[in-house]
């Protein structure tokens, strides 16, 4: 039991907590551009591996990590684009478009992963390595668990702030959520819903990439098959959970990323937990803390309804 | 006088359905203009043409003289058209001032935001707090904060839809009162509605659709309530009337001290009413004032928190569930589309869901039923009464005979219905008053709660009133006038009325 205290109270396990809830931020991140603007992204999680994929590919080839990124991040919006066209402009079902794409991107990365290389074993790329902010990393506790990180980190806490400053304090934030939550009324003040619905979508793809892409080259410099493990369906949990807020959004994710930091060093302690059940650890909590606050959020009122005049 | 907006041959086709046919409109600089027709007669797809929310197949429409191509409603604001609809087109959990924002004063951050709705309400004041949320605000104020929005968009012409259906009796009062003021102000209002008697109190002109076609225009100072009245449905109407004396017996529905708590004044305060057989009583009231509660426990459907609603002397709802069949109990409900029927069923389908369908037994012949559905129909009117046509066909009016015809071919000895005749054109609604004058005289008892004032004057031998929760009265029909309604429907007591002295104001 003192073992287990120990972990707790170790700065190692909230470095690692905060690694593990990057990539989860970043697509409840792009998530909450999506539904506030009332599409109900599930796809997200196909959108994560196909960055986390494309991200390699790109590294891989060019040589950079950054340019990885940007191949990640455009990939995923490729398919947020699909997700985007017949969601909105031709009204399929929200929820069977994401889930037949998450089932499609899985089944076409492994596949790709097998062509390119021989038995699908993806070689080592170059990754964002860690590198210590000069100063601010040598403050005790926080240094090492914010500053010691990648430079993803820095983006996605820039990202959070800044979404939470564009949906509630501008008018074209305003008018994303006008949109999620009566698009009737929206559509009749001239605003065009089928256009915000749709940039949503993108900075949805765009993120969840990048949130993909942090998984392959922030931490394992490699691909592996299905290597978003189910972190996008998390992540619409987040959402849930942050009530819709990107900056409540960072603290939602980072349970997720506490939770999965925990089963992960449990492990490798000689503590007498079966592995397995520590693994649950995140999905269960993910049911438990959303059972909590069902009822008590209010979704955008339109969510995961298309739209069409008349 | 040369027009402001001129309309001319707008033709509009839905599928088979033609909504608009060559109808030609123009609305003058400084005019109220009243749009009538029945519901369907093709007002707000008119409307929505000029709004740019649908689109004509045929027709021009200019704006000052200047032929509009309206792709939108963005392209109809610019020309200087507004809307205000029917159920406020507010975003409910956006506060006041951000709605007032989304019509697109501008762009830009918060503080932007702040100085643009500042010179707003400036100009056109509001006495609500720009900070709370539209969801809570009452419909009168939400249908301010709309018409405001229009106004501060620079729009001349502003049309109101049917604006009057979800204000109480002093609001409709307060709006023709800014009608006439924006009227002065050079402006011209489009005013929607298929209520005669408000139109003629604040149009300069009106302009009569029936069946998609314009049956003309008249300067309301010259022409009659009847003549309007005739070009709405195309022939001579008679509102229904009480010829009989009524007849009431012993007491069939009976609610003593019943009590349904809610947060929202939706619910019912200690409810003491009877319901005898052989008379109409009628329940007005705004919407929201404990309409739905009230009908939820008298049609067998809820239990009250408190108290006893009894039929025919046995507590209501009956503990098993298939005892409410047996009860003798006709339901109206509220929402015929949702509650009523099920579109996607025949008629003979949903006749066979009602109480006592001859079916003899659990097994049962299709074509007897068929047969026996199709007999009934044509008793109740229902056109066409075709067993096998899909209810999602018929018309509303229709529909609601389907209704009819399954509640009341047993021969129920009450009958609860709630606005029964709403959203039905002229003529729908007087044969369905017609049959709840016949039900009266043949010694049932009915129950009809709604919020049409001149449905529960016309009908009713006693009229109650459900004013947040509580009602008042019901008092005999001829111990109460429409405007002491009217007050008891806007929370006044007759009593307070009288002290206050203003006893003698003319609202209606």
């Amino acid at each position: 039991m003192s073992d287990f205290l120990d972990i707790l109270g170790s700065t190692a396990l909230y470095a690692t907590a905060v690694r593990l809830a990057l990539p989860i931020l970043f697509c409840a991140l792009g998530e909450v551009y999506a539904e506030r603007a009332g599409l109900v992204n599930v796809g997200l999680e196909g959108m994560m591996l196909c960055g986390a994929f494309a991200g390699v590919i790109g590294s891989h080839y060019s040589g950079s990590p950054w340019i990885g990124a940007l191949v990640g991040m455009i990939a995923a919006i490729g398919v947020a684009a699909i997700q985007a066209g017949v969601s909105i402009n031709l009204s399929g079902d929200q929820i069977v478009v994401g889930i037949a794409l998450n089932l499609a991107v899985l089944g076409i990365t492994s596949f790709l992963a097998r062509a390119i290389w021989e038995g699908g074993d993806v070689p080592k790329v170059d990754g964002f390595s860690d590198f210590a902010m000069p100063l601010l990393s040598d403050i005790p506790v926080l240094g090492p668990i914010l500053f010691k990180q990648g430079a993803l980190i820095y983006v996605a806490l820039v990202v959070a702030v800044a979404s939470w400053w564009i949906l509630t304090r501008t008018s074209w934030g305003l008018r994303l959520r006008s949109c999620g939550e009566d698009p009737r009324a929206a559509d009749s003040l001239g605003i065009s819903v089928f256009a915000y619905r749709w940039k949503s979508m993108i900075i949805c793809g765009a993120l969840a990439g990048l949130g993909g892409v942090f998984l392959s080259l922030g931490q394992l410099f490699t691909f592996s098959d299905n290597m978003s493990g189910g972190r996008g369906y998390i992540a619409l949990a987040v959402v849930i959970i942050a009530r819709w807020s990107p900056l409540r959004a960072l603290w939602a994710a980072l349970i997720f990323g506490i939770c999965e930091a925990l089963a992960l060093r449990v492990q490798v302690t000689d503590i007498n937990v079966p592995a397995e059940l520590m693994l649950a650890l995140p999905y269960v909590v993910t049911l438990i803390v959303y059972a909590g606050v069902i009822g008590k959020s209010r979704p955008p009122k339109a969510l995961g309804r298309e739209y069409s005049r008349g | 006088m040369s027009a402001l907006v001129q309309m001319r041959g707008i033709v509009k086709r839905f599928g088979d359905f033609t909504a608009s046919r060559e109808v030609d409109f123009d609305v003058a600089p400084g005019e109220v203009h009243a749009l009538l027709g029945e519901n369907g007669a093709g007002k707000t797809t008119l409307m929505n043409i000029l709004y740019g929310l649908v689109q004509a197949d045929e027709g021009t429409i200019e704006v000052d003289g200047r032929e509009v191509d309206l792709k939108g409603p963005a392209d109809a604001i610019e020309a200087g058209v507004g809307m205000v609809h029917q159920h406020p087109l507010l975003v409910d959990r956006l506060s006041v001032a951000e709605n007032l924002f989304l019509g697109g004063v501008g762009n830009g951050t918060a503080r932007g935001m702040q100085s643009a709705i500042a010179g707003i309400t400036e100009r056109f004041p509001l006495d609500v707090d720009p900070g709370a949320l539209v969801e809570d605000l009452p419909m009168s104020q939400r249908q301010r904060i709309e018409i405001v929005r229009c106004l501060a968009r620079g729009v001349r012409v502003l049309v109101l839809d049917e604006p009057t259906a979800v204000l109480t009796v002093d609001e409709v009062g307060d709006l023709f009162g800014e009608m006439r003021l924006l009227v002065e102000a050079g402006h011209s209002v489009i005013f929607i509605s298929h209520k005669l008697s408000e139109t003629a109190r604040i149009a300069d002109r009106v302009s009569v659709l029936r069946a998609g076609e314009m049956v003309g225009t008249w300067e309301v100072a010259k022409t009659t309530p009847a003549a309007l009245a005739e070009a709405m449905v195309g022939e001579k109407v008679v509102a229904a009337e009480r010829e009989s004396e009524c007849k009431a017996g012993a007491a069939r529905l009976k609610l003593s001290d019943c009590t349904v708590r809610r947060d929202d004044g939706d619910g019912l305060d200690s409810v003491d009413l009877e319901v005898r057989e052989g008379e109409i009583v009628g329940i007005a009231g705004v919407e929201g004032n404990g309409q739905r509660a009230l009908a939820a426990v008298t049609q067998g459907m809820a239990i009250p928190d408190r108290g006893t609603v009894k039929l025919d002397d046995r507590e209501l709802p009956p503990v098993r569930e298939w005892k409410r069949r047996k009860i003798k109990l006709g339901r109206i409900p509220e929402d015929r589309r949702h509650e009523g029927l099920t579109l996607d069923a025949t008629l003979w389908e949903n006749m066979l869901t009602g109480p006592q369908a001859p079916t003899g037994g659990p097994v049962f012949s299709r074509r007897r039923m068929v047969e026996w559905a199709g007999k009934q129909l044509e008793e109740f009117g229902v056109s066409p009464p075709d067993p096998l046509a899909l209810a999602g066909q018929l018309s509303g009016g229709n529909q609601q005979k389907v209704i009819f015809a399954r509640e009341l071919h047993s021969e129920p000895g009450t009958v609860v219905a709630v606005n029964p005749t709403r959203g039905l054109d002229l003529r729908a609604q007087r044969e369905i008053h017609q049959r709840f004058l016949g039900l009266r005289d043949q010694g049932v008892a009915v129950l009809m709660i709604s919020t049409d004032l001149d449905e529960v004057m016309a009908l009713s031998d006693r009229i109650g009133v459900l004013y947040s929760g509580r009602l008042d009265g019901p008092h005999p029909a001829d111990q109460i006038d429409r405007r002491e309604v009217g007050l008891l429907m806007a929370g006044l007591t007759r009593q307070q009325e009288f002290e206050n002295g203003n006893g003698t104001g003319g609202l209606l």
